[in-house]
């Protein structure tokens, strides 16, 4: 198990900053997306209503014109002496006015206009304007029957069976995209025209269409929705419009799929490009990322590099000047001499090797390999017996004080004997002679804790934040070279836990090695 | 030993591929009903349509009008009245049994004709020495069977009931029709929708104007054809003498009329002669079909070209418009006489023919038919006009688009259909 190294951590979260950036970039652009797709809807939807009021402005405007036509023969025909025979052929000269006749009072019932109610007869032979709905004739011509009054007083009425062919034309010119129509529809939903082939059949046979029930509502005035299921079973965009006139309805349908197919190719281009950008971003930063790190690394090497050379130059500059000082005493040739050099050369040799065995704990990696299961009240126990001798020499009395359960944990024994005797040590030389020094041990919420606590002079405040980092010991005497304590945190971390201290300048200070506790081995 | 593995893996792949007779192509054909059985006889109904199907005649009609060969595969003509003709190697009927001389002498037993036989050849002789040509494109060849026909046409009738007629090739060809269906609808209008609605994947119809209809239908293309009806305006031989009728003839502006009603899509007839005698001053009264549109607007027209003697204009039910015929005494009434090929003239103006409606009778226009010319027997038929033929309005009907090479005509309405090709 390796400690994460703060350059992995640093890379970790420059990713997630650029992944959250792209994240936040998308999620505004699937909004902008959302945002335009209805936008789009609503244009088309707008489009379509327009092509459906031109398309009933322009039947409205041939009908009308049909009648105007029927008004002034009927304003004519009344002073002619052979008026039925004369209606009859206007229809080879105007055949949209079809079948042109005089209605009196006298006209066979087997000759009225096919589609007046005996009741449209009566109100036409009254001087009103009648009109039957629209009808196909036999040769499937679209229909309608139309009186009007004749002047000059008289009891009659020229009825014309209007030839409405154009009114389909119309319908069936109105071509949207590839595949859109127009379909025409009476009062009563009744489809009579049809730019989709297939529904044509619907107009022939009065069969009702998923319009009609739309259409009878647009007649009558009320609201209905702009996006259905059309008559061919697609879902549709749409433009209603409605003719006063007679009360018909004119929608405009243009498959959804086709009215967003531009906005969709538009939309996927766009949305194309912009992943495409992200990822760019993101694969840039992240190179970038990398390359920053990088220099950081090797600039923080370099620096790691000299922090240790300083350290090792003070600490070897140190021991060297003791040596000269000792070679000076030898060169004296005095044999007075001869303890205080006997003991430096002593003192030293033993500081060297304390020095070499720093830099090989520092050596030694952390390998799950060596862990075994530890109780850590016998290992304090442990540790208590290996540092009473030191602590004696010392005089200070060892106290260890374990958890009232065993508290197990996993780890590698030597790494972790060496951490804590190195906070024991750390302790004992704090404390003064005649001190006490105890290692306890707690167990809580899964974390067992290893705690050595010294009553010495304590660290100051400002020294708190950064004693667990490299070469930053103060003492800078006998063997400490500042690598002890960012070793402590190396191995700890390595276990999966933490350090901690607290420190009350006078009172003295609390190391803490927090490890994650482990079922009791069976 | 690589190349024959592999021949032999193509010829399994082959061998594994879909047969065409999965794939049988089957048409349906909307039509008005109710439907009549099919018989070689004219059947007065839609069943017509699947006639010529069914029953081989043995003389067919080009596209220019001249015959050629159907159930005959060689023919030659001795003169107008008689013709010999050689059967086609291998022609059968529908049961499988051979087409003999006594079965073409069976089929034309109704038509006044000899059929003799001699080294495999077949002479046709009419009896009453009339043109045979036109009866040869027309009288189907047939064996009775029990109550039922047999036909030697590539189909034959498997169903049939008042609104079915299903036709089966008899010998299915990978790539056009396997099957057709007649389905009859009750009136026009249903038949013309429910093929707009996809239950039909042909219908003929019966106004230039309904073609509209289709736009925009893909599924379905129209089809436009020369007619072999002309639309006429008969003049009631019992009421007109040959002056009147003449005078008729040359005074009505033909052409106009032709535009009035069916625009630029009519062929005009041959003008008659200059006539400088007058038309009756009498109003003449006109009559069609009731319901006929098209006849109607003609009717119109015809009236108002006649000027005071145009009289009324009346819509007439189909035995109003049969007894005015039979009783030839009428002032005019609108019909539609076969005019094409020209030798039709033989079958619908000789003196006694069952086709002769009219029930017209002139001995210069019958030498004329007798002796096979066509153009003198028509010149004759201007002499004395039965009708004034205004003009010959193309047909019309629409077809599924998957057939590629559709038509209509040249002589009966869908009589190419066995040879259409099917796209794949």
């Amino acid at each position: 198990m390796k400690e994460e190294s703060s350059r992995d951590i640093l890379a970790r979260r420059l990713v997630v900053l650029v992944a959250g950036s792209g994240l936040l970039i998308a999620l505004v652009g699937l909004f902008a997306i959302a945002l335009l797709r209805r936008n789009a809807e609503r244009t088309s939807q707008a489009a379509l209503a327009v092509i459906a009021e031109q398309a009933a402005s322009r039947i409205g405007a041939y009908l009308a014109h049909q009648r105007e036509m029927l008004h002034a023969v009927g304003g004519v025909v009344a002073g002619i002496p052979d008026a039925e025979r004369r209606l009859a052929q206007i229809a080879l000269d105007a055949p949209s006015l079809g079948r042109v006749m005089l209605l009196t009072p006298r006209t066979p019932t087997d000759q009225l206009p096919s589609r007046l109610t005996p009741p449209d007869v009566i109100a036409a032979l009254s001087g009103r304007e009648v009109a039957s709905p629209l009808y196909f004739r036999d040769d499937l011509t679209p229909a309608m029957d139309v009186c009007v009054p004749v002047g000059g007083g008289r009891t009659a009425a020229v009825c014309a069976t209007l030839d409405l062919l154009e009114l389909q034309r119309q319908v069936q010119r109105i071509q949207i995209g590839q595949t859109g129509y127009a379909l025409a529809f009476d009062s009563e939903g009744r489809l009579l025209a049809a730019g989709a082939g297939t529904m044509r059949a619907a107009a022939l046979t009065g069969e009702p269409v998923a319009e009609s029930p739309l259409a009878s509502k647009v007649a009558r005035g009320e609201r209905v929705p702009n996006e259905f299921r059309g008559g061919l079973g697609e879902d549709v965009l749409a433009g209603w419009a409605r003719l006063t006139d007679p009360r018909w309805t004119i929608v405009v349908e243009e498959p959804k799929r086709e009215a967003l197919a531009p906005m969709r190719t538009a939309l996927l281009t766009l949305s194309s490009v912009a992943v495409a950008a992200l990822l760019l971003a993101i694969a840039l930063g992240i190179a970038q990322s990398r390359r920053a790190l990088e220099t950081m690394e090797i600039e923080e090497r370099w620096r790691t590099a000299g922090r240790i050379a300083t350290g090792i130059s003070h600490d070897l500059g140190h021991r060297l000047a003791i040596l000269q000082s000792t070679a000076a005493l030898a060169e004296a040739n005095d044999a007075a001499y001869l303890p205080l050099i006997r003991d430096n050369l002593r003192a030293e040799m033993a500081t060297l090797k304390k020095f070499v065995a720093d830099f090989a704990d520092l050596s030694r990696e952390v390998s799950t390999e060596h862990f075994v299961p530890l109780d850590l009240n016998a290992f304090a126990q442990s540790i208590g017996r290996v540092a009473t001798p030191h602590a004696e020499k010392a005089g200070v009395e060892i106290e260890v004080k374990p958890a009232p359960e065993e508290a197990w944990v996993k780890g590698d024994r030597y790494l972790l004997e060496r951490a804590a005797l190195n906070l024991v040590t750390n302790a004992i030389e704090a404390s003064p002679p005649g001190g006490q020094v105890s290692v306890e041990v707690a167990q809580q919420n899964g974390v067992a804790t290893l705690k050595v606590v010294d009553r010495g002079p304590g660290i100051a405040p400002e020294r708190i934040p950064r004693i667990f980092d490299a070469f930053k010991s103060t003492k800078r005497t006998g063997a400490h070279v500042g690598m002890g304590l960012p070793n402590v945190r190396r191995i700890v971390v390595a276990h999966g836990g933490d350090t901690a201290v607290e420190s009350e300048v006078g009172k003295g200070s609390v190391f803490s090695i927090n490890l994650p506790t482990q079922p009791k081995p069976s | 030993m690589g190349r024959a593995s592999l021949f032999a893996v193509c010829a399994v792949i082959a061998g594994c591929r879909p047969s065409h007779e999965d794939s049988a192509f089957r048409l349906r054909v909307a039509v008005v009903g109710p439907l009549t059985s099919l018989t070689p006889t004219q059947p007065r109904s839609s069943s017509v349509y699947a006639q010529e199907w069914v029953f081989e005649s043995l003389l067919r009609t080009a596209a220019d009008g001249a015959p050629i060969r159907g159930l005959a595969e060689r023919f030659e003509f001795i003169d107008a009245s008689r013709a010999r003709v050689a059967l086609r190697s291998g022609a059968r009927f529908s049961d499988g049994s051979p087409v003999t001389a006594d079965d073409i002498r069976a089929s034309l037993l109704d038509h006044d004709v000899e059929v003799s036989e001699e080294r495999g050849m077949l002479t046709i002789e009419s009896r009453s020495g009339a043109a045979v040509e036109p009866l040869l494109r027309h009288a189907p060849v047939y064996k009775r069977v029990g109550d039922g026909y047999l036909g030697s046409g590539p189909f034959r009738v498997t169903a049939q009931d008042a609104e079915h007629l299903v036709l089966d090739r008899i010998r299915r060809i990978p790539g056009k029709i396997a099957e057709v269906a007649l389905v009859a609808f009750p009136t026009p209008r249903d038949t013309f929708a429910r093929t707009l609605a996809g239950d039909a994947d042909l219908t003929v119809l019966q106004d230039a104007k309904q073609s509209e209809f289709f736009n925009g239908v893909d599924r379905l293309r129209v089809v436009r054809g020369p007619g072999a009806n002309a639309t006429a305006v008969a003049m009631g031989l019992k009421r007109l003498s040959r002056a009147d009728r003449k005078a008729i003839a040359a005074t009505l502006p033909r052409d106009e009329l032709g535009r009035l009603v069916f625009g630029d899509r009519c062929v005009t007839m041959p003008a008659a002669p200059a006539n400088h005698d007058a038309v009756p001053t009498r109003r003449l009264d006109i009559g069609f079909l009731v319901n006929d549109l098209q006849m109607e607007r003609m009717a119109l027209a015809v009236v108002r070209a006649l000027g005071p003697a145009g009289g009324d204009v009346r819509a007439l039910p189909l035995s109003d418009v049969l007894a005015q015929l039979n009783s030839r005494d009428f002032d005019l009434l609108l019909v539609r006489p076969l005019v094409w090929p020209l030798s039709a003239a033989a079958l619908v103006w000789a003196t006694g023919s069952p086709y002769n409606q009219l029930a017209y009778s002139n001995p210069q226009v019958d030498a004329a038919l007798k002796a096979g010319d066509w153009a003198r027997a028509l010149q004759e038929l201007h002499e004395d006009p039965p009708v004034v033929f205004i003009c010959t309005p193309e047909r019309l009907a629409v077809i599924d688009s998957r057939v590629k090479n559709p038509r209509v005509g040249p002589y009966a309405y869908l009589e190419t259909l066995p040879d259409w090709e099917i796209s794949e």
